[in-house]
This record gives C-alpha cells, structure tokens and sequence, in this order.
C-alpha cells in the first residue's frame, strides 16, 4: 500500500513539473523587453491545466485546418513508443549476451574492452545516427541490395532501421554498467561458494549473477532512456518519421508540448513502476528510484 | 593535485588535444586575421575538374563547403567560440547549482525525496528538446527581425543553456554533501560546537571540491552535445538568419563561423557531400572525447588523492590541543613522544 501511494505521489509531482515547464517560454522576456512576464506564465498554466482536462477538444493546426490532438497522439505515440521499446529490448538483449561472452574472456582482453567501450561511449548521437544512414546508402549503391528502407514516406512507417540505430548508444551504455556490475558481483562470497561447489562459471553468471543485479540494471535503466529520448529527436529528424518528437518540433505550443511529454512519460513511468514492484517482491534488492 | 593531473595519461591526451585547438584557433584570429581560402573550382592541367563543394583532397584535407570555403579553416576559427562558450555555460552551471546544491544538501536534506521527486522531470524531457522549445523564440529570426541584437542573444542563450540544467545538478551536488553531512567525524565537528557554516568549510568543502571538478567536466561534455542537436536543428549559436525572399531564400546562416552552424549550414548537402555536415560533427565528437578522457583522468586522480588525505586529517589536529595530563595512559612511555615528535616534524 505504502508503494503504491508513493508512486502516486511521485507521479502527480512529475505532471506538476511537465505543466510548469511547459509554461516556461511565456515566462521569459519577449518583444526586446528584459522582464518576466508572470501574469502570462500563470495565464498560460491555466490554459495547459484546462488543456490536460479537456484532452478531447484539443486541436492544432496544420496549413490553416484543425485537427483534433487526441487522434494524432494516439497514432503517433504508439509508432513512437513501438520504436523505443523495441530499442530498448533490444539495446538490453544485445548488452547481456556481450556482457556473457566477455566475461568468459581472460581479464587482459576485458581491459581492453572496457577501453574501446569507454571511447565509443564518447560518440555523439548525431555521428552514429548520420553514419548508420549514409552505410545503408553507400552499401546500396555498391551491391544494389537495400536492407532496410532509409526514409519513411507517409502510410509507409518503417521500423527496422530505426530500431537498429536507436539501439546502438544505449547498447554500449548497457553494456558498461553490466561489466561494472557484473565484476562487482563476481566479488562477493556467494559467487566464491558457488566455484568452490563447482558450479561452472556459465552458469554462475546466467543464473546467479544476473538475477543479482538486475536491481541496479533498473535504476540505470532511467538515465539510459532520458538519453534515449534525446537520440529519439535526433532519429526521427534524420530519418523524417513521423513520430511524437518530430510532432512536438513542428508544434511548439505549451498545450502540445505538455500532452505529448505526458504520452511519453505515462508509458515509461508505468515499465519502471511495474518493474520496481516485481523486483521489490522476487528479490532482496532494493530499488531507490 | 595539478601536478598528479598532468602525469596522468588519459587527462594529458584529453588536455592537450584541447589546448592545441584552441591555441591553434587563436593563433587563426591574431596572427592570421581570420583568414578562409576559397577555392571554388578546382583547375588540372587547365581544366576544371571539380566545383565547390569540393571533396577532401592532399592540399585541400577536409574539403570546402558550398561556397567554396576551406573546412579546415572554418573548423580552425570556430573552435575557440564553441569551446569558449560551452566552458562558460558549464562554468554558469556549477555555479548557480552549488548555490542551491549547498542550500539543499545542508539544510532541506531532511526533504530529499520529495525534492527528488519534483525535480525528476528532468529525467524524462530531454535537454535539446527543452532548450529548443525555450530557445526558438528567440533565436530563429521571423519575417519582422530579432527583436534583440547579436550580443543580448548570446548573453540569452548562454543564460537558459546553463539554467535548463540547473536543478538535477543542484540535486546532485546536494545529494553528494548530504552524504558528506552524515559521516561521523561530521558528528564530532558538531559536538564540538562547529556551526554548520564552519563545519561546511572546513570539513565538507576538501571532500566535495574533487566531486565539482568531476560535475563540471561532466557539465561541458553535456552542453557540446546539446550544441551540437541544437546546431543540427538550424538553431545556431547567436541567432539564425533565415531569408524570406520568396523567389530566391538563402538556407539559414550561422553568424560567425561556430561549430552548430557549420552543422546546420551543411545538412541539406548530407547525401551528396557529406563531408560537409560529417567534419564539424567529427571535430564536435573528438572534443568531446577529450574532455571524457579529462574527466576519467580526473575520476582516477581524485579517487586516489582521497585516500591519501585522510589519514592525516583525521590524525594531526585532536593530538595536538589535547593537554598532556589528559591523554591516554601510553602502554610504552616512549612511544607517544615518537609520535608527537613525527607530529611536529611535519608541521
């Protein structure tokens, strides 16, 4: 019950703060002036509280016609949350099986890793997104065979691709923290026990050790997807898919800004409370989130 | 400290790589007066082979741009502008958060989850997005003009880049002391009579300046970046200068020659001379490698200067106002004098 309550609190604290975010460019000085406009801040809060109540009569206008807000998110949010969670199980998937083999590997070779991890860590999301597209293009051109479709057309979306470089970051970031974990856990007395038992180290690592640390995978699972969002902007630009990001570009209105951030939000908040309360019941572990 | 810094590999790769561009940019400005070779067709044997945008070549190493621009030198000369300003926002930021880190670490800790909590909305809106719903009203011109001139939107744009990322780092400054306040030579302090001002310069402030300089490293990779998605989103450091000719629009300009711009400048041109767009982001992601190497030679130095310190903090001052009459009755007459003799050695 206490948890329960708990994220019920934490989830009302975090559509306050989208609500007044959202407010924020009324804030600020316009028309060559240097004053905070509060009257119009507060003007603007009560709009967007109105907006979030009455989500059925939201409308935007694209080249002079309403359309209704709930049809459109409803649309593009699920294209757009298809494509996270798909990176994101597949980014999750791809780490642990890296993080499997290189643990096997003798302690020289994961020095280097964690080296080459640490500088492909460095790469800008703009670089490897831009790469990833021009590859799919320049190995077209060579062998004539197409892959994946490289842009979407509307009615057309396309998933692969995205997915795949959606993917690539927050593999590498995954992959990371599993190593530290993981060589964190290798360090404790219960994997000791297990080798002196003869267990093999297989299956000390995919059954002990991963069930171990699955805790402090969750919590850094949240910085994983805040960075993946912003990836999401950059993707769906370059890749001119028509999802929630790209909507919110086009549209920078509070009442817009404020629903799609929600329609982002709901759906991770949810994972991640769901994931909290499972692991809180099967295992010891604490999560702080 | 400095000096452990600079025999430490990782931070001397990442520092000098820096330290070179930006002398190298500066030499550009004053000694070269900012000059930028144009070749806009390239001539053999008298015949023109290529017109501008011209691919990298030996004497022209990182191609021109549409205009016919060097992209070596245009890189040259805006790398001081965006280095400088990203320290600069970085340096806002430490800042203004260790105001409020230091307020909330020392005084509203007892509140931590629930500030936590108000603040985690930062963690599901990513900063480009914020900075660019913030930013555009300012920054992209409209058919009427800016309404405020180059210098008042720099001065704007510096001063939201640095506040948007404020509060999760106050929150993280904060959590850092709060966990300082509660080690117990903290408690010792106090029994003694310190006020929480002293207790916060003089025993918390030597365990959390290493902690700044790692929160301020982190700050700079974050603001290049941002820079970088900004620049991509033709939202150039200073404004951006759209044309409304109806008949012939000019693409957006950057002003001078900072490295978003040199982005944005190029991105229509990304699948026919992708050099154009591809060497500032590779200059943007080799900066910003270098100062992740800083900040790992940073991480290693300051855990190892930790565990140095603290021995002889903890060690040195009770001893030597304790009178002799109260000490501990010494097992060995001798060996208490050795150690006050070592004492006073040191000091």
């Amino acid at each position: 019950m206490r948890f329960f309550y708990n994220q019920v609190l934490r989830f009302a604290c975090i559509v306050i703060g989208i609500v007044l975010m959202a407010g924020l460019p009324t804030l600020l000085p316009s028309g060559g002036s240097f004053h905070l406009n509060w009257m119009a801040y507060f003007q603007s809060i009560e709009e967007i509280i109105s907006g979030l109540s009455h989500l059925q009569e939201v409308t935007y206008n694209t080249g002079g016609t309403e359309r209704k807000l709930l049809t459109q998110l409803m649309s593009i949010g699920t294209y757009s949350v298809t494509i996270v969670v798909g990176a994101i199980l597949l980014a999750f998937i791809a780490a642990a099986v890296l993080t499997f083999i290189t643990m096997l590997l003798p302690p020289k070779w994961i020095r280097k890793i964690k080296v080459g991890t640490f500088i492909l860590e460095s790469i800008p999301d703009i670089l490897i997104i831009l790469i990833c597209q021009l590859f799919v293009v320049w190995l077209y051109k060579k062998t004539g065979l197409l892959f994946f479709e490289i842009a979407s057309l509307p009615g057309e979306p396309i998933y692969a691709l995205p997915i795949l470089c959606l993917s690539i970051l927050p593999m590498i970031q995954y992959f990371k923290v599993m190593i530290s974990i993981v060589e964190g856990e290798l360090d404790k007395q219960y994997v000791e026990l297990a080798k002196a038992k003869g267990v093999l180290q297989r299956k000390i690592l995919l059954v002990h050790v991963l069930r171990n640390s699955l805790a402090s995978l969750l919590n850094h699972s949240k910085t994983v997807i805040w960075f993946m969002l912003s990836n999401l902007l950059i993707l769906e630009y370059i890749f001119n898919i028509n999802g929630i990001m790209r909507f919110l570009l086009e549209y920078l209105n509070p009442v817009i800004f404020a629903w799609s951030l929600l329609a982002i939000f709901i759906p991770n908040f949810l994972l991640f409370a769901i994931g909290q309360w499972l692991l809180e019941r099967s295992t010891n572990e604490k999560v702080v989130m | 400290m400095v000096k452990r810094l600079f025999k430490n590999g990782y931070f001397l790769i990442g520092f000098l790589f820096i330290f070179v561009l930006c002398s190298i940019s500066l030499l550009h400005t004053f000694v070269w007066d900012n000059h930028i070779a144009q070749t806009q067709i390239l001539y053999e044997n008298g015949r023109a082979v290529e017109g501008s945008p011209i691919s990298p070549k030996l004497d022209i190493p990182l191609g021109t741009n549409v205009l016919g621009f060097h992209m070596t030198h245009m890189i040259s000369v805006g790398a001081k502008y965006t280095i400088g300003f990203a320290v600069l926002i970085a340096f806002i930021r430490l800042l203004a958060s260790m105001v409020f880190g230091v307020l909330y670490g020392a005084y509203f800790f007892r509140f931590r989850k629930y500030v936590t909590w108000m603040v985690d909305v930062f963690n599901y809106v990513p900063v480009t997005l914020l900075a660019l719903f913030i930013l555009t009203p300012f920054l992209v011109e409209v058919p009427t003009g800016f309404d405020y001139t180059f210098w008042e939107r720099v001065w704007i744009e510096v001063i939201i880049l640095a506040l948007i990322a404020v509060p999760p780092t106050s929150i993280l400054i904060g959590n850092e002391m709060g966990r300082i306040f509660n080690h117990e030579f903290i408690d010792g302090a106090r029994v003694i009579g310190g006020s929480r001002l002293h207790i916060l310069w003089k025993h918390v402030k030597p365990h959390i300046q290493p902690q700044l300089w790692i929160i301020f490293m982190q700050q700079l990779v974050q603001t290049m970046l941002v820079l970088a998605h900004l620049g991509f989103f033709k939202v150039f450091f200073g404004g951006t200068n759209m044309s409304f000719d109806p008949l012939f629009a000019d693409p957006p300009q950057s002003i001078s020659y900072e490295w978003s711009g040199l982005i944005g400048d190029g991105m229509r041109h990304l699948t026919v001379s992708p050099w154009v767009v591809l060497v500032p982001i590779i200059f943007f992601a080799l900066t910003i490698l270098a100062m992740n190497f800083m900040l790992e030679g940073l991480k290693t130095v300051t855990e190892n200067w930790r565990v140095d310190l603290r021995p002889e903090r903890s060690v040195t001052q009770p001893i030597n106002q304790v009178s002799e009459d109260k000490q501990f009755i010494p097992l060995k007459q001798g060996a208490v004098q050795r150690r006050e003799l070592r004492l006073e050695h040191k000091e």
